[in-house]
């Protein structure tokens, strides 16, 4: 049906509110961080990689629902 | 299209990666992979050395300078004191020379003033002899008679007192 | 409109074709798809390229390819090994190396029109995926010891009452850490592959359409589809990068997560 598919789109892109304002927001904290004290780059880099994935991990099971949702 | 069978790996095309991944992995492992790293550590390890023995001869150098100046401040030194003595010799030579004539020209001229006074007492001498001649033998003439000895002698020291007086 | 109506049937064929690969030779049980052909293409570059420029490195860098692909490596054992792994990286190296440049090769091939990329497809990024997750666990178990890994998946410093839930919930992150790996590759793959059809398509049903029934107007649009098309080629290179870069940095974050000792 197609109003089934519909739902389903219109589910996953409510989905991405969340990770899309997260991710931002975590982004623009390493970006402050960095400009403050340069020389913490690597560090604070891979504590923006770890909090994206955590927070994306949201966002994908809601594409893979997307798809299984029958 | 949907159901769960979408996201399910499929076997038929899990396994061949699957293998062919490890298969790669090993083979890069054993061949690939530790010539780059061996050529990166021989890189790192080269600049290390070259930056080593570049600092090394440069405190040489900088020692070698430390010495080469010290020896031109030395030899400055002695030039300076050099000119200086020898300015001394020559200041003092020439005031020693100064003096020496000085003394030889006083000399000089002290025995010109002995030999001038000596002269010009025999000179005097002379004249008041020669002018006792002449008082005498003017007298002679004009007395007309000898004289004895001793109105000779007294004609002659009052005369002789006469022009003496004069002279002065 | 007119050409627009031609499109649900093409779209059709299109996800059909990303989604369900195609077998080349034998059926569904025990075949190789074309996705599997073209791994097998990038395998074979990858072993090839890396052999053959390790054996003309040169101290001094002269061929501008070989110290492009030495630039490479080196800067996944720098910026992506000591960076996110810190101490004792080396060990590491050449498995990140491996994923590395077998993403990107695959992701690459992919561009070249009428070619698969062969991480385009689920199994292929679910293999990577778990062999990443078995890595990563089967380092953090040698270097801490089997039970006390287990019990470090919870963070330290908690009342003693949250411990089990935080445990179950830590425990749960921990398996999506797989899923999530294999599904950001494949949706970037396959979105991006999918956008660049559906602008192939477009052009092509526009240009179609106004040559068969002499509406010359029509095909104007066409120049915008394939504007478009080509944003999204250099879009799509940029991808390419990124997702490699971004597969092996996790790698790297979640092996430091596993082997730490805070």
């Amino acid at each position: 049906m197609e109003i089934a598919a519909g739902l389903k789109v219109i589910g996953y892109g409510l989905a991405t509110l969340g990770p899309g304002i997260g991710i931002g927001l975590a982004c623009y904290a390493c970006c402050m961080a960095t400009a403050r004290q340069p020389e913490l780059q690597g560090r604070l880099f891979t504590n923006f990689i770890i909090g994206a994935a955590l927070v994306e991990a949201l966002a994908l099971i809601g594409f893979v629902l997307a798809l299984i949702a029958s | 299209m949907s159901g769960i069978d979408v996201i399910l790996p499929k076997m038929v095309e899990f396994i061949p990666m699957v293998i062919a991944f490890v298969l790669v992995a090993i083979v890069l492992y054993k061949f690939g992979w530790p010539a780059f790293e061996g050529m990166l550590n021989k890189r790192a390890s080269k600049i290390q050395d070259d930056l080593k023995a570049s600092e090394k001869k440069r405190l040489e150098a900088e020692n070698l300078l430390e010495s080469y100046k010290k020896q031109l401040e030395i030899v400055e030194r002695q030039c300076d004191e050099m000119i200086v003595e020898a300015r001394d010799v020559s200041v003092n030579t020439a005031a020693h020379i100064e003096k020496e004539a000085k003394i030889n020209a006083k000399a000089t001229i002290d025995k010109a003033k002995l030999s001038i006074s000596q002269d010009r007492r025999v000179a005097e001498q002379q004249l008041k002899s020669d002018a006792v001649k002449i008082a005498v033998s003017v007298v002679e003439k004009i007395v007309g008679k000898d004289m004895t000895d001793d109105e000779h002698r007294k004609l002659i020291a009052k005369y002789v007192k006469e022009a003496g007086s004069l002279k002065g | 409109m007119g050409p627009l109506s031609q499109l649900p049937e093409h779209l059709e064929e299109l996800i059909n074709e990303l989604m369900n690969p195609a077998f080349i030779v034998g059926d569904s049980h025990f075949g190789l798809t074309n996705f599997v052909f073209y791994m097998i293409i990038c395998a074979i570059i990858l072993v090839v390229l890396v052999i053959c420029v390790g054996r003309k490195l040169t101290l001094v860098p002269g061929n501008k390819f070989v110290h492009t692909v030495e630039y490479g490596y080196e800067f996944v054992r720098n910026d992506i090994g000591k960076g996110s792994i810190g101490k004792g990286f080396k060990k590491h190296i050449p498995f990140l190396a491996t994923l590395f440049f077998f993403i990107l090769i695959a992701n690459f091939i992919g561009l070249v029109p009428g070619a698969k990329a062969a991480t385009g497809s689920i199994s292929i990024a679910w293999a990577l995926a778990i062999i990443s997750f078995i890595y990563f666990n089967y380092w953090g178990i040698k270097t801490k010891g089997g039970l006390t890994y287990l019990k470090e998946i919870a963070p330290a410093g908690l009342p003693k009452i949250m411990v089990p839930v935080i445990w179950f919930f830590e425990f749960l992150s921990l398996c999506l850490r797989a899923l999530t790996l294999a599904f950001r590759l494949f949706g970037n793959m396959f979105a991006g592959h999918m956008v660049l059809g559906i602008f192939a398509i477009l052009t092509s049903i526009f240009t179609t359409y106004a040559i068969q029934n002499a509406e010359y107007l029509i095909a104007l649009p066409s120049f915008a589809w394939l504007f478009f098309l080509f944003a999204m080629y250099m879009l799509e290179v940029l991808v390419a990068f990124l997702q490699a870069y971004v597969f092996t940095t996790l790698s790297a974050v979640y092996i430091q997560l596993a082997t730490s000792s805070h």
